[in-house]
Protein backbone atom coordinates (compact mmCIF):
# COMPACT_ATOMS: atom_id res chain seq x y z
CA UNK A 1 0.00 0.00 0.00
CA UNK A 2 1.40 3.62 -0.97
CA UNK A 3 1.16 6.00 1.62
CA UNK A 4 -0.12 8.90 0.15
CA UNK A 5 -1.54 12.37 1.48
CA UNK A 6 -4.94 11.65 -0.80
CA UNK A 7 -5.30 9.28 1.30
CA UNK A 8 -8.02 10.11 4.10
CA UNK A 9 -8.77 6.29 5.51
CA UNK A 10 -5.27 3.73 5.21
CA UNK A 11 -5.14 0.29 6.66
CA UNK A 12 -1.93 -1.76 6.48
CA UNK A 13 -1.75 -5.66 7.74
CA UNK A 14 -4.92 -4.92 10.36
CA UNK A 15 -6.09 -7.63 12.08
CA UNK A 16 -8.04 -7.88 15.18
CA UNK A 17 -8.44 -10.52 17.64
CA UNK A 18 -10.50 -10.39 20.66
CA UNK A 19 -10.00 -11.64 24.41
CA UNK A 20 -12.11 -14.53 23.68
CA UNK A 21 -9.66 -15.56 21.24
CA UNK A 22 -12.15 -14.69 18.19
CA UNK A 23 -10.30 -13.12 15.42
CA UNK A 24 -12.39 -10.87 13.48
CA UNK A 25 -10.12 -9.16 11.19
CA UNK A 26 -7.20 -11.33 9.27
CA UNK A 27 -4.61 -9.20 7.93
CA UNK A 28 -6.55 -6.72 5.96
CA UNK A 29 -5.39 -3.54 4.10
CA UNK A 30 -7.21 -1.41 2.10
CA UNK A 31 -7.12 2.58 1.50
CA UNK A 32 -9.55 5.16 0.96
CA UNK A 33 -9.48 8.43 -1.15
CA UNK A 34 -10.53 11.67 0.28
CA UNK A 35 -14.19 12.17 -1.12
CA UNK A 36 -14.62 9.18 -2.27
CA UNK A 37 -17.93 5.96 -1.66
CA UNK A 38 -17.32 3.17 -0.72
CA UNK A 39 -19.44 0.03 0.23
CA UNK A 40 -18.28 -2.43 2.11
CA UNK A 41 -20.17 -5.44 2.01
CA UNK A 42 -19.95 -8.89 3.43
CA UNK A 43 -22.01 -11.53 5.57
CA UNK A 44 -22.85 -11.30 9.14
CA UNK A 45 -19.15 -12.03 11.03
CA UNK A 46 -17.32 -10.77 8.16
CA UNK A 47 -15.65 -8.34 10.50
CA UNK A 48 -17.27 -5.54 9.36
CA UNK A 49 -18.66 -4.03 12.67
CA UNK A 50 -14.90 -4.32 14.01
CA UNK A 51 -14.21 -2.21 11.01
CA UNK A 52 -16.62 0.08 12.19
CA UNK A 53 -15.36 0.62 15.82
CA UNK A 54 -11.45 0.46 15.03
CA UNK A 55 -12.14 3.36 12.75
CA UNK A 56 -13.81 5.26 15.62
CA UNK A 57 -10.74 4.16 17.90
CA UNK A 58 -13.77 2.21 20.04
CA UNK A 59 -11.16 -0.58 20.32
CA UNK A 60 -7.35 -1.06 19.22
CA UNK A 61 -5.97 -3.50 16.78
CA UNK A 62 -4.48 -6.30 17.85
CA UNK A 63 -1.45 -6.04 14.59
CA UNK A 64 -0.90 -3.07 11.94
CA UNK A 65 -1.43 0.55 11.14
CA UNK A 66 -4.59 2.76 10.53
CA UNK A 67 -4.06 6.34 9.70
CA UNK A 68 -6.95 8.81 9.41
CA UNK A 69 -6.00 11.70 7.64
CA UNK A 70 -2.61 10.69 7.51
CA UNK A 71 -2.25 9.85 11.25
CA UNK A 72 -1.35 7.05 13.06
CA UNK A 73 -4.68 6.74 14.97
CA UNK A 74 -2.49 4.24 17.57
CA UNK A 75 -0.62 7.70 18.40
CA UNK A 76 -3.89 9.53 19.67
CA UNK A 77 -3.83 9.76 23.14
CA UNK A 78 -6.86 8.79 24.85
CA UNK A 79 -7.78 12.82 25.87
CA UNK A 80 -8.05 13.36 22.58
CA UNK A 81 -10.20 10.28 20.65
CA UNK A 82 -13.12 12.91 21.26
CA UNK A 83 -11.62 15.48 19.36
CA UNK A 84 -10.60 12.10 16.61
CA UNK A 85 -14.53 11.21 16.83
CA UNK A 86 -15.39 14.89 15.60
CA UNK A 87 -14.32 14.27 11.83
CA UNK A 88 -15.65 11.18 11.81
CA UNK A 89 -19.78 11.27 11.43
CA UNK A 90 -21.67 7.94 12.12
CA UNK A 91 -25.36 6.57 11.34
CA UNK A 92 -26.55 3.15 12.52
CA UNK A 93 -29.34 0.62 11.63
CA UNK A 94 -31.14 1.35 14.52
CA UNK A 95 -30.82 5.46 14.44
CA UNK A 96 -29.95 5.73 17.93
CA UNK A 97 -31.67 9.19 18.34
CA UNK A 98 -33.23 9.92 21.72
CA UNK A 99 -36.78 10.11 22.33
CA UNK A 100 -37.23 12.64 25.45
CA UNK A 101 -36.18 15.37 22.63
CA UNK A 102 -37.16 16.95 20.06
CA UNK A 103 -35.40 16.11 16.06
CA UNK A 104 -33.76 19.48 16.79
CA UNK A 105 -32.35 18.56 19.78
CA UNK A 106 -31.45 15.58 18.52
CA UNK A 107 -29.09 17.02 15.99
CA UNK A 108 -28.05 19.81 18.23
CA UNK A 109 -26.32 17.66 20.78
CA UNK A 110 -23.63 16.94 18.21
CA UNK A 111 -22.74 20.67 18.29
CA UNK A 112 -23.32 21.04 21.87
CA UNK A 113 -20.58 18.70 22.88
CA UNK A 114 -18.49 20.66 20.82
CA UNK A 115 -20.09 24.10 22.53
CA UNK A 116 -20.53 25.64 19.70
CA UNK A 117 -22.45 28.79 20.44
CA UNK A 118 -26.41 29.21 21.02
CA UNK A 119 -27.14 31.14 18.02
CA UNK A 120 -24.28 29.30 15.58
CA UNK A 121 -26.03 25.80 16.09
CA UNK A 122 -29.38 27.20 15.76
CA UNK A 123 -28.13 28.20 12.31
CA UNK A 124 -26.26 24.97 11.68
CA UNK A 125 -29.28 22.61 12.98
CA UNK A 126 -31.48 24.33 10.67
CA UNK A 127 -29.24 24.31 7.49
CA UNK A 128 -28.71 20.76 7.51
CA UNK A 129 -32.08 19.60 8.79
CA UNK A 130 -33.07 21.77 5.37
CA UNK A 131 -30.98 19.24 3.89
CA UNK A 132 -32.17 16.42 4.79
CA UNK A 133 -35.74 17.57 4.36
CA UNK A 134 -37.02 17.89 7.30
CA UNK A 135 -37.50 21.67 8.01
CA UNK A 136 -40.83 20.93 9.29
CA UNK A 137 -40.39 18.94 11.94
CA UNK A 138 -38.28 20.61 13.70
CA UNK A 139 -39.89 20.37 16.98
CA UNK A 140 -41.51 16.83 16.55
CA UNK A 141 -40.58 14.01 18.76
CA UNK A 142 -38.25 11.18 16.70
CA UNK A 143 -40.90 8.60 17.61
CA UNK A 144 -43.02 10.02 15.82
CA UNK A 145 -41.34 9.71 12.58
CA UNK A 146 -41.15 6.85 9.79
CA UNK A 147 -38.37 4.68 9.72
CA UNK A 148 -36.91 7.00 6.89
CA UNK A 149 -37.54 10.09 8.71
CA UNK A 150 -35.80 9.15 11.78
CA UNK A 151 -32.67 7.67 9.82
CA UNK A 152 -32.37 11.13 7.99
CA UNK A 153 -32.13 12.96 11.49
CA UNK A 154 -29.89 10.60 12.47
CA UNK A 155 -28.34 11.47 9.40
CA UNK A 156 -28.27 15.30 10.21
CA UNK A 157 -27.21 14.30 13.36
CA UNK A 158 -23.71 13.09 11.80
CA UNK A 159 -23.22 15.54 9.37
CA UNK A 160 -23.85 18.66 11.46
CA UNK A 161 -19.99 19.02 12.86
CA UNK A 162 -19.34 19.29 9.15
CA UNK A 163 -17.24 15.56 9.84
CA UNK A 164 -14.63 14.39 6.29
CA UNK A 165 -15.30 11.40 7.10
CA UNK A 166 -19.46 9.33 7.14
CA UNK A 167 -19.44 5.96 8.32
CA UNK A 168 -23.23 4.56 7.67
CA UNK A 169 -23.23 1.11 9.41
CA UNK A 170 -26.37 -0.59 7.39
CA UNK A 171 -28.74 2.34 7.14
CA UNK A 172 -30.99 1.16 5.05
CA UNK A 173 -31.36 -1.98 7.09
CA UNK A 174 -34.64 -0.93 8.98
CA UNK A 175 -36.24 0.91 5.94
CA UNK A 176 -38.55 -0.41 2.78
CA UNK A 177 -37.17 -0.02 -0.63
CA UNK A 178 -38.71 3.35 -1.21
CA UNK A 179 -36.74 5.31 1.48
CA UNK A 180 -33.54 3.02 1.66
CA UNK A 181 -33.15 4.38 -2.14
CA UNK A 182 -33.96 7.95 -0.77
CA UNK A 183 -31.65 7.77 1.89
CA UNK A 184 -28.75 6.37 -0.18
CA UNK A 185 -29.42 9.08 -2.69
CA UNK A 186 -28.68 11.90 0.30
CA UNK A 187 -25.63 10.33 0.94
CA UNK A 188 -25.06 10.70 -2.08
CA UNK A 189 -25.40 14.40 -1.90
CA UNK A 190 -23.26 14.04 0.98
CA UNK A 191 -20.55 12.49 -0.67
CA UNK A 192 -20.50 15.16 -3.89
CA UNK A 193 -20.46 17.78 -0.97
CA UNK A 194 -16.70 16.16 -0.57
CA UNK A 195 -17.57 14.24 2.40
CA UNK A 196 -15.84 11.01 2.30
CA UNK A 197 -18.91 7.84 2.79
CA UNK A 198 -18.17 4.64 4.01
CA UNK A 199 -21.25 2.34 4.05
CA UNK A 200 -21.50 -0.97 5.63
CA UNK A 201 -23.98 -2.83 4.22
CA UNK A 202 -26.08 -5.99 3.38
CA UNK A 203 -28.94 -4.60 0.84
CA UNK A 204 -27.74 -6.06 -2.81
CA UNK A 205 -29.96 -3.86 -4.54
CA UNK A 206 -28.58 -0.18 -3.55
CA UNK A 207 -25.05 -1.15 -3.43
CA UNK A 208 -26.40 -2.51 -7.25
CA UNK A 209 -27.59 0.62 -8.49
CA UNK A 210 -25.14 2.86 -7.54
CA UNK A 211 -21.78 1.09 -8.71
CA UNK A 212 -19.61 2.84 -6.10
CA UNK A 213 -16.77 1.19 -5.13
CA UNK A 214 -17.36 -2.00 -2.93
CA UNK A 215 -14.51 -4.13 -0.64
CA UNK A 216 -15.98 -7.49 0.32
CA UNK A 217 -15.30 -9.40 3.01
CA UNK A 218 -15.90 -12.90 4.34
CA UNK A 219 -14.53 -14.15 7.76
CA UNK A 220 -12.31 -11.14 8.78
CA UNK A 221 -10.87 -11.17 5.44
CA UNK A 222 -11.29 -8.56 2.30
CA UNK A 223 -11.99 -10.84 -0.43
CA UNK A 224 -12.33 -8.55 -3.30
CA UNK A 225 -12.12 -4.43 -3.71
CA UNK A 226 -13.61 -3.10 -7.07
CA UNK A 227 -13.44 0.39 -8.25
CA UNK A 228 -17.01 -0.05 -9.30
CA UNK A 229 -18.97 -2.88 -8.98
CA UNK A 230 -22.09 -4.46 -7.31
CA UNK A 231 -23.00 -6.89 -4.09
CA UNK A 232 -22.22 -9.67 -6.69
CA UNK A 233 -18.97 -10.23 -3.88
CA UNK A 234 -20.78 -12.41 -1.42
CA UNK A 235 -20.88 -15.05 -3.90
CA UNK A 236 -17.12 -15.60 -4.84
CA UNK B 1 -18.06 31.24 25.66
CA UNK B 2 -17.44 28.04 24.77
CA UNK B 3 -16.75 27.10 28.85
CA UNK B 4 -20.00 28.77 29.95
CA UNK B 5 -22.42 26.89 26.97
CA UNK B 6 -21.00 23.54 27.99
CA UNK B 7 -21.76 24.50 31.82
CA UNK B 8 -25.21 25.72 31.21
CA UNK B 9 -25.62 22.64 29.08
CA UNK B 10 -24.36 20.93 31.99
CA UNK B 11 -26.02 22.36 34.55
CA UNK B 12 -29.67 22.23 32.27
CA UNK B 13 -28.88 18.40 32.28
CA UNK B 14 -27.96 17.44 36.09
CA UNK B 15 -31.03 19.17 36.48
CA UNK B 16 -32.98 17.08 34.63
CA UNK B 17 -31.56 14.16 35.94
CA UNK B 18 -32.83 14.73 39.46
CA UNK B 19 -36.26 15.40 38.24
CA UNK B 20 -36.20 12.08 35.71
CA UNK B 21 -34.69 10.36 39.10
CA UNK B 22 -37.66 11.58 41.38
CA UNK B 23 -37.79 8.54 43.87
CA UNK B 24 -33.60 8.29 44.34
CA UNK B 25 -33.47 11.76 44.08
CA UNK B 26 -35.46 12.16 47.35
CA UNK B 27 -34.37 9.34 49.12
CA UNK B 28 -30.38 10.73 48.45
CA UNK B 29 -31.77 14.07 49.66
CA UNK B 30 -33.35 12.52 52.69
CA UNK B 31 -30.21 11.14 53.99
CA UNK B 32 -28.09 14.12 53.73
CA UNK B 33 -30.82 15.51 55.24
CA UNK B 34 -31.07 13.19 58.04
CA UNK B 35 -27.26 13.48 58.27
CA UNK B 36 -27.06 16.63 58.50
CA UNK B 37 -29.76 17.01 60.45
CA UNK B 38 -27.82 14.76 63.01
CA UNK B 39 -24.93 16.13 62.69
CA UNK B 40 -26.66 19.80 63.64
CA UNK B 41 -28.11 18.22 66.73
CA UNK B 42 -24.45 16.37 67.91
CA UNK B 43 -22.73 20.13 66.79
CA UNK B 44 -25.72 21.34 69.22
CA UNK B 45 -24.39 19.11 72.26
CA UNK B 46 -21.14 19.06 72.01
CA UNK B 47 -20.53 22.87 71.72
CA UNK B 48 -22.95 23.73 74.26
CA UNK B 49 -21.81 20.98 76.47
CA UNK B 50 -18.12 22.41 75.79
CA UNK B 51 -19.62 25.83 76.47
CA UNK B 52 -21.48 24.41 79.73
CA UNK B 53 -18.03 22.46 80.34
CA UNK B 54 -16.08 25.97 80.02
CA UNK B 55 -17.87 27.44 82.42
CA UNK B 56 -18.24 24.92 84.87
CA UNK B 57 -14.34 24.73 84.23
CA UNK B 58 -14.03 28.31 85.44
CA UNK B 59 -15.65 27.95 88.41
CA UNK B 60 -13.29 24.97 89.07
CA UNK B 61 -10.77 26.55 90.94
CA UNK B 62 -7.11 26.43 92.83
CA UNK B 63 -6.42 27.52 96.26
CA UNK B 64 -3.46 28.77 97.17
CA UNK B 65 -2.30 29.03 100.95
CA UNK B 66 0.47 31.16 101.74
CA UNK B 67 3.54 30.54 104.69
CA UNK B 68 2.93 32.37 108.02
CA UNK B 69 3.89 35.86 108.45
CA UNK B 70 4.41 36.55 104.63
CA UNK B 71 4.99 39.93 103.43
CA UNK B 72 2.32 41.58 101.17
CA UNK B 73 5.07 41.98 98.43
CA UNK B 74 5.71 38.14 98.30
CA UNK B 75 2.14 37.57 97.94
CA UNK B 76 1.86 39.96 95.08
CA UNK B 77 5.23 38.25 93.25
CA UNK B 78 3.27 35.16 94.24
CA UNK B 79 -0.02 36.53 92.33
CA UNK B 80 2.06 37.92 89.28
CA UNK B 81 3.81 34.40 88.67
CA UNK B 82 0.59 32.95 88.61
CA UNK B 83 -1.08 35.09 86.22
CA UNK B 84 1.53 34.93 83.41
CA UNK B 85 0.35 31.43 82.95
CA UNK B 86 -1.47 31.01 79.67
CA UNK B 87 -3.75 28.27 81.12
CA UNK B 88 -4.91 31.04 84.06
CA UNK B 89 -8.08 32.77 83.38
CA UNK B 90 -8.29 35.02 86.73
CA UNK B 91 -6.76 34.95 90.05
CA UNK B 92 -8.78 36.23 92.93
CA UNK B 93 -7.08 37.41 96.04
CA UNK B 94 -8.97 36.20 99.14
CA UNK B 95 -7.89 38.14 102.37
CA UNK B 96 -7.56 36.48 106.10
CA UNK B 97 -10.98 38.61 106.74
CA UNK B 98 -12.89 37.85 103.65
CA UNK B 99 -11.93 33.68 104.55
CA UNK B 100 -13.62 34.28 107.79
CA UNK B 101 -16.50 36.00 106.73
CA UNK B 102 -17.61 33.63 103.79
CA UNK B 103 -16.47 30.51 106.80
CA UNK B 104 -19.00 32.62 109.00
CA UNK B 105 -21.83 32.50 106.26
CA UNK B 106 -21.60 28.92 105.15
CA UNK B 107 -21.42 27.28 108.45
CA UNK B 108 -22.85 29.78 111.36
CA UNK B 109 -25.58 31.47 108.86
CA UNK B 110 -28.62 30.73 111.86
CA UNK B 111 -26.18 30.59 115.01
CA UNK B 112 -24.95 34.38 115.70
CA UNK B 113 -24.58 33.63 119.03
CA UNK B 114 -22.91 30.19 119.10
CA UNK B 115 -20.55 31.57 117.03
CA UNK B 116 -19.75 34.94 119.13
CA UNK B 117 -19.74 33.03 122.32
CA UNK B 118 -16.76 30.59 121.03
CA UNK B 119 -14.45 32.69 119.08
CA UNK B 120 -15.60 36.30 120.19
CA UNK B 121 -13.82 39.19 117.71
CA UNK B 122 -10.85 36.75 116.79
CA UNK B 123 -10.24 35.25 113.25
CA UNK B 124 -8.72 31.78 113.71
CA UNK B 125 -8.33 31.58 110.00
CA UNK B 126 -5.74 34.63 109.81
CA UNK B 127 -3.34 32.70 108.35
CA UNK B 128 -5.69 31.52 105.80
CA UNK B 129 -5.17 34.37 102.86
CA UNK B 130 -5.01 32.97 99.85
CA UNK B 131 -5.31 33.20 95.80
CA UNK B 132 -8.36 31.44 93.80
CA UNK B 133 -6.80 30.49 90.51
CA UNK B 134 -9.57 29.85 88.14
CA UNK B 135 -8.23 28.16 84.94
CA UNK B 136 -9.34 28.01 81.75
CA UNK B 137 -8.84 25.00 80.70
CA UNK B 138 -8.83 22.43 83.72
CA UNK B 139 -7.02 19.44 82.30
CA UNK B 140 -4.17 21.46 82.72
CA UNK B 141 -4.93 22.15 86.73
CA UNK B 142 -2.57 19.00 87.74
CA UNK B 143 0.53 21.22 85.50
CA UNK B 144 -0.39 24.55 87.01
CA UNK B 145 -0.67 23.09 91.14
CA UNK B 146 3.33 21.61 90.33
CA UNK B 147 4.00 25.23 89.25
CA UNK B 148 2.45 27.01 92.48
CA UNK B 149 3.54 24.46 94.65
CA UNK B 150 7.62 25.52 93.65
CA UNK B 151 7.02 28.95 94.45
CA UNK B 152 8.54 30.54 97.51
CA UNK B 153 6.09 31.34 100.04
CA UNK B 154 3.29 28.76 99.09
CA UNK B 155 2.30 26.89 102.16
CA UNK B 156 -0.06 24.96 100.41
CA UNK B 157 -2.14 24.16 97.09
CA UNK B 158 -5.92 22.60 97.28
CA UNK B 159 -7.06 21.50 93.50
CA UNK B 160 -10.06 19.54 92.51
CA UNK B 161 -8.33 17.42 90.30
CA UNK B 162 -11.58 15.04 90.51
CA UNK B 163 -14.00 17.60 89.10
CA UNK B 164 -11.32 18.61 86.35
CA UNK B 165 -10.59 15.20 85.39
CA UNK B 166 -14.21 14.15 85.45
CA UNK B 167 -15.42 17.81 82.93
CA UNK B 168 -12.83 16.24 80.64
CA UNK B 169 -13.42 12.91 80.42
CA UNK B 170 -16.88 13.72 79.41
CA UNK B 171 -16.22 15.97 76.97
CA UNK B 172 -13.45 13.60 75.09
CA UNK B 173 -16.70 11.25 75.44
CA UNK B 174 -19.59 13.29 73.88
CA UNK B 175 -16.50 14.35 71.35
CA UNK B 176 -15.95 10.45 70.08
CA UNK B 177 -19.12 9.48 70.01
CA UNK B 178 -20.39 12.31 67.67
CA UNK B 179 -17.63 11.63 65.46
CA UNK B 180 -18.19 7.99 64.97
CA UNK B 181 -21.63 8.32 64.35
CA UNK B 182 -21.14 11.45 62.02
CA UNK B 183 -18.82 9.12 60.42
CA UNK B 184 -21.25 6.30 59.57
CA UNK B 185 -23.62 8.46 58.72
CA UNK B 186 -21.86 10.38 55.95
CA UNK B 187 -20.26 6.68 54.39
CA UNK B 188 -24.34 6.08 54.35
CA UNK B 189 -24.92 9.50 52.32
CA UNK B 190 -22.18 8.68 49.99
CA UNK B 191 -23.76 5.21 49.40
CA UNK B 192 -26.89 6.43 48.32
CA UNK B 193 -25.21 9.53 46.33
CA UNK B 194 -23.77 6.46 44.41
CA UNK B 195 -26.79 4.29 44.21
CA UNK B 196 -28.92 7.56 42.35
CA UNK B 197 -25.82 8.78 40.33
CA UNK B 198 -25.88 5.25 38.73
CA UNK B 199 -29.27 5.40 38.50
CA UNK B 200 -29.12 8.59 36.51
CA UNK B 201 -25.94 6.79 34.38
CA UNK B 202 -28.21 3.68 33.62
CA UNK B 203 -30.92 6.04 32.41
CA UNK B 204 -29.10 7.88 30.06
CA UNK B 205 -26.76 5.43 29.20
CA UNK B 206 -28.05 5.90 25.23
CA UNK B 207 -27.00 9.05 25.47
CA UNK B 208 -23.48 8.55 27.03
CA UNK B 209 -23.35 6.57 24.27
CA UNK B 210 -23.92 8.96 21.02
CA UNK B 211 -22.71 11.61 22.95
CA UNK B 212 -19.12 9.65 22.87
CA UNK B 213 -19.46 9.13 19.19
CA UNK B 214 -20.08 12.85 17.95
CA UNK B 215 -16.70 13.70 19.74
CA UNK B 216 -17.88 14.44 23.55
CA UNK B 217 -15.25 14.88 25.97
CA UNK B 218 -14.96 12.68 29.23
CA UNK B 219 -15.89 16.17 31.04
CA UNK B 220 -18.73 17.01 29.15
CA UNK B 221 -20.16 13.67 29.47
CA UNK B 222 -19.50 13.88 33.41
CA UNK B 223 -20.19 16.86 34.19
CA UNK B 224 -23.92 16.44 34.25
CA UNK B 225 -23.48 13.76 37.16
CA UNK B 226 -21.17 15.94 39.39
CA UNK B 227 -24.03 18.69 39.04
CA UNK B 228 -26.23 16.50 39.93
CA UNK B 229 -24.47 15.27 42.99
CA UNK B 230 -23.96 18.60 43.86
CA UNK B 231 -27.40 19.73 43.67
CA UNK B 232 -28.43 16.66 45.77
CA UNK B 233 -25.77 17.51 48.55
CA UNK B 234 -27.06 21.23 48.59
CA UNK B 235 -30.55 21.02 49.02
CA UNK B 236 -29.54 18.09 51.70
CA UNK B 237 -27.87 20.74 53.55
CA UNK B 238 -30.12 23.68 53.37
CA UNK B 239 -33.21 21.60 54.58
CA UNK B 240 -31.64 20.52 57.88
CA UNK B 241 -29.96 23.90 58.62
CA UNK B 242 -33.67 25.61 57.91
CA UNK B 243 -35.30 22.88 60.37
CA UNK B 244 -32.27 23.47 62.83
CA UNK B 245 -32.34 26.75 62.78
CA UNK B 246 -36.09 27.21 64.14
CA UNK B 247 -35.61 23.76 66.38
CA UNK B 248 -32.45 25.80 68.11
CA UNK B 249 -33.94 29.20 68.96
CA UNK B 250 -37.42 27.41 70.18
CA UNK B 251 -35.44 25.09 72.36
CA UNK B 252 -33.47 27.71 73.74
CA UNK B 253 -36.46 30.11 74.29
CA UNK B 254 -38.39 27.24 75.81
CA UNK B 255 -35.60 26.56 78.42
CA UNK B 256 -34.96 30.32 78.99
CA UNK B 257 -38.86 30.27 79.92
CA UNK B 258 -39.38 27.13 81.80
CA UNK B 259 -36.13 26.59 83.06
CA UNK B 260 -35.00 29.91 84.55
CA UNK B 261 -33.96 28.55 88.19
CA UNK B 262 -31.10 26.48 86.16
CA UNK B 263 -30.47 29.53 84.62
CA UNK B 264 -26.62 29.42 85.89
CA UNK B 265 -26.02 25.56 84.47
CA UNK B 266 -28.28 25.61 81.41
CA UNK B 267 -26.31 28.25 79.66
CA UNK B 268 -26.44 28.16 75.68
CA UNK B 269 -24.51 29.76 73.21
CA UNK B 270 -26.40 31.79 70.94
CA UNK B 271 -27.98 31.27 67.26
CA UNK B 272 -26.11 33.34 65.79
CA UNK B 273 -22.56 31.76 67.28
CA UNK B 274 -23.71 28.38 66.46
CA UNK B 275 -24.89 28.90 62.82
CA UNK B 276 -22.48 30.79 61.55
CA UNK B 277 -20.17 27.88 61.74
CA UNK B 278 -22.91 25.17 61.11
CA UNK B 279 -24.55 26.17 57.60
CA UNK B 280 -20.63 27.08 55.69
CA UNK B 281 -19.97 23.12 57.22
CA UNK B 282 -22.95 21.47 56.71
CA UNK B 283 -22.94 23.38 52.89
CA UNK B 284 -19.60 21.93 52.44
CA UNK B 285 -20.68 18.39 53.95
CA UNK B 286 -23.10 18.07 51.40
CA UNK B 287 -21.01 19.36 48.60
CA UNK B 288 -18.59 17.39 49.57
CA UNK B 289 -20.71 14.67 49.69
CA UNK B 290 -22.70 15.22 46.44
CA UNK B 291 -19.05 15.55 44.63
CA UNK B 292 -17.10 12.71 46.02
CA UNK B 293 -20.46 10.14 45.86
CA UNK B 294 -21.05 11.36 42.30
CA UNK B 295 -17.09 11.22 40.95
CA UNK B 296 -16.46 7.37 42.39
CA UNK B 297 -19.54 6.55 40.76
CA UNK B 298 -17.88 7.43 37.45
CA UNK B 299 -15.16 6.07 38.11
CA UNK B 300 -17.38 2.73 39.00
CA UNK B 301 -19.66 2.93 36.10
CA UNK B 302 -18.64 5.41 33.43
CA UNK B 303 -15.90 4.61 31.46
CA UNK B 304 -15.93 7.39 29.01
Amino acid sequence: MQENEEYIIELKNISKTYSEGVDALDDVSFSIKKGEFVFVVGPSGSGKSTLIKLLLKEIEPTSGVIKVSGKDSSKIKRRNIPKYRRNIGVVFQDFRLLGDRSVFENVALAQRVIGVPKWKMNRNVSSVLSMVGLTEKLMVNPNELSGGEQQRVALARALVNRPGILLADEPTGNLDPKNAWSIMELLDEVNKLGTTVIVVTHNPEVVDMMQKRVIAMQDGKLTHDESKGGYAYERY
Amino acid sequence: MKGINVLLYGLKQGIKNIRQNGLFTLASVGTISACLFLFGIFYFMVCNFQYMVKNAETSVGVTVFFDEGISEDTIQSIGNSIRQREEVLEVKYVSAEEAWENFKKDVFADSEAELSETFGTDNPLKDSASYEVYLNDVSRQNGLIKYIKKLDGVREVKGSAETAKGLGNINRLVGYVSAAIIIILLAVSIFLINTTVSMGIAVRKEEIGIMKLVGATDSFIRLPFIIEGVVIGLIGAIIPLIILHFMYSGIISFIADKFSALSDILVFLDVKDIFNVLVPVSIAVGVGIGFAGSVWTMRKHLRV
